[in-house]
């Protein structure tokens, strides 16, 4: 049955999603003729008024875009399980965990695609201007440099950044849904119920965070390694860890909500 | 042939806040039976048909779906329809047909299609380019088209017109097998009196009748229709 939601899923909001990234494609290919002939270095002044909204437009549109993604996610999860397409989904005769799951996955990927093609994007419009590549290239080796004078930063490391990056961005999702579930607790005010939850939520993870670094750099101050754990430990080690909790503590919420507590109006 | 009642409720109770919608409620159906779930508004049958499904919790007390509490198994027993437009707007009629034979093993899709060329509801229409009343008659399709144990059907003809609830009514006697039960609520007393098995008037969340109907019919010599507004009347 996991699969047959995530198909449904997927058809339910590719709908509005696939168009929503292939406008980023095209604002990109606008973008990036714009730059590559230098409109805005026109005499001519409509030209480069053309050029200078072209820009403007590009990027108002990658915001826009990337917020819009966001909230029709939220907006999909709240009324497929909570509101009226609710009384549907929850007397399928599937397992709430397989509801989670397909949600989960099926939002992760659209926030996945969206982030790779905003960040291809703007990458692909850099690549134009000598400058700012060598600026970049630049830049980045005297980051490697400076991390390894400290200690070893290979390979392992950086895949370890994309895994803990991932399950950092699994765990938002998973907060979402959690705090969507909980604000079903209130009978009137389900959607400021829920904001206030995430608010709450957030608050607690913050004091959480700031414990853990304070911690941990009175243990670590006197060690030789403090450089390297200051730069990579503490940056991976401790997202892996603390977003795998956040996955486990959101995803039980939103499981236990949606078990024991549905209350559908 | 599985024996015992379909739905057997043990001391039901919901309170929303302070309010009671269900007050302990003892209800047995049984099984091969049209029964009308009959109360004005507010009186708790939606309520109590929706716990059966799943979708609330009771605050107190039991209920059974042959045999077992609301879950995964009773799901695919009991073929629910709400008061309300639960379809994704976007989707087809074909797509919520192939929706409904992808998630229900009891789902007759030849079924579903003789019905949707009966009521002329075009199969490539979207959902939000139908009436009210067309919409409902898809949904009604769909439900009556599983082959489930159980049809629970809440306010099945309220939005639908006088001409097409004959068919409905219709399409609901000769839909369901001998073995499975209907339980229908409905205001509308008149147009479904004549399929009606066995009644039961809830009243403030309390079952005040359960008979056969024609044992009301007798007892109290006139129809259910004029036996419900006297009953309830305000």
């Amino acid at each position: 049955m996991l699969g047959k939601l995530m198909k449904y899923e997927w058809k339910a909001t590719w709908k509005l999603l696939i168009p929503l990234n292939l406008f980023i494609v095209v604002m990109s290919i606008l973008a990036y003729i714009t730059v590559k002939l230098k409109f805005f270095d026109s005499n001519n002044d409509l030209v480069m008024m053309t050029g200078t909204l072209m820009l403007l437009a590009y990027a108002l549109s990658m915001f826009v875009i990337s917020v819009v993604t966001l909230i029709y996610l939220i907006y999909r999860f709240y009324t497929s399980v909570y509101g009226e397409e609710g009384y549907l989904l929850h007397t399928l005769p599937v397992d709430k965990h397989h509801i989670i799951v397909a949600k989960a996955v099926v939002s992760v990927s659209w926030i996945v695609l969206n982030l790779f093609l905003i960040y291809l994007s703007i990458l692909f419009l850099i690549s134009t201007q000598e400058f700012f590549v060598e600026t970049i290239v630049d830049g980045f080796e005297f980051y490697i440099d400076t991390l390894n004078s400290y200690s070893k930063v290979g390979a392992f490391e950086v895949i370890m950044t994309f895994v803990a990056s991932f399950f950092a961005l699994l765990a938002r999702v998973l907060k979402v849904t959690a705090c969507v579930s909980l604000g079903q607790l209130s009978s009137n005010h389900k959607i400021l119920s829920s904001i206030g939850f995430y608010y709450a939520i957030y608050i607690v993870q913050r004091i959480f965070t700031l414990i853990y670094f304070v911690i941990q750099s009175l243990i670590l101050h006197a060690s030789e390694d403090y450089y390297y754990n200051a730069f990579w430990g503490s940056s991976w080690e401790f997202t892996l860890l603390s977003s795998l909790l956040y996955c486990a503590v959101f995803y039980f919420l939103t499981w236990y909500m949606m078990e024991r507590k549905l209350n559908l109006d | 042939m599985e024996m015992g009642p379909i739905v057997q409720c043990v001391g039901l109770a919901k309170t929303y806040g302070g309010k009671v919608a269900l007050n302990q409620i003892y209800l047995n159906l049984e099984r091969g039976k049209i029964i009308g779930l009959l109360g004005p508004n507010g009186s708790g049958k939606t309520t109590l048909i929706k716990i059966m499904n799943g979708l609330l919790r009771p605050t107190a007390g039991d209920i059974f779906i042959g045999g077992e509490r609301p879950g995964i198994e009773t799901k695919y027993r009991i073929s629910y329809l709400p008061e309300r437009t639960y379809l994704h707007a976007g989707m087809k009629v074909l797509e919520m047909v192939q929706y409904f034979q992808d998630f229900y093993p009891d789902f007759r899709i030849e079924r579903a299609f003789d019905m949707l060329h009966r009521l002329q509801i075009p199969p490539n229409e979207r959902l939000k380019n139908l009436s009210k009343g067309t919409k409902e008659k898809v949904q009604l399709i769909l439900v009556m088209s599983r082959d489930a144990d159980l049809y629970v059907l809440d306010e099945p003809i309220a939005g639908v017109d006088p001409a097409s609830r004959d068919y409905i009514l219709h399409t609901i006697v000769s839909n369901y097998n001998r073995n499975a039960s209907v339980l229908l609520s409905t205001h509308l007393i008149s147009d479904v009196e004549s399929i009606l098995d066995e009644v039961i008037f809830i009243k403030y969340g309390n079952i005040i009748l359960q008979a056969p109907a024609e044992q009301i019919r007798r007892q109290e010599g006139k129809s259910i229709d004029r036996f419900f507004r006297e009953v309830f009347a305000c």
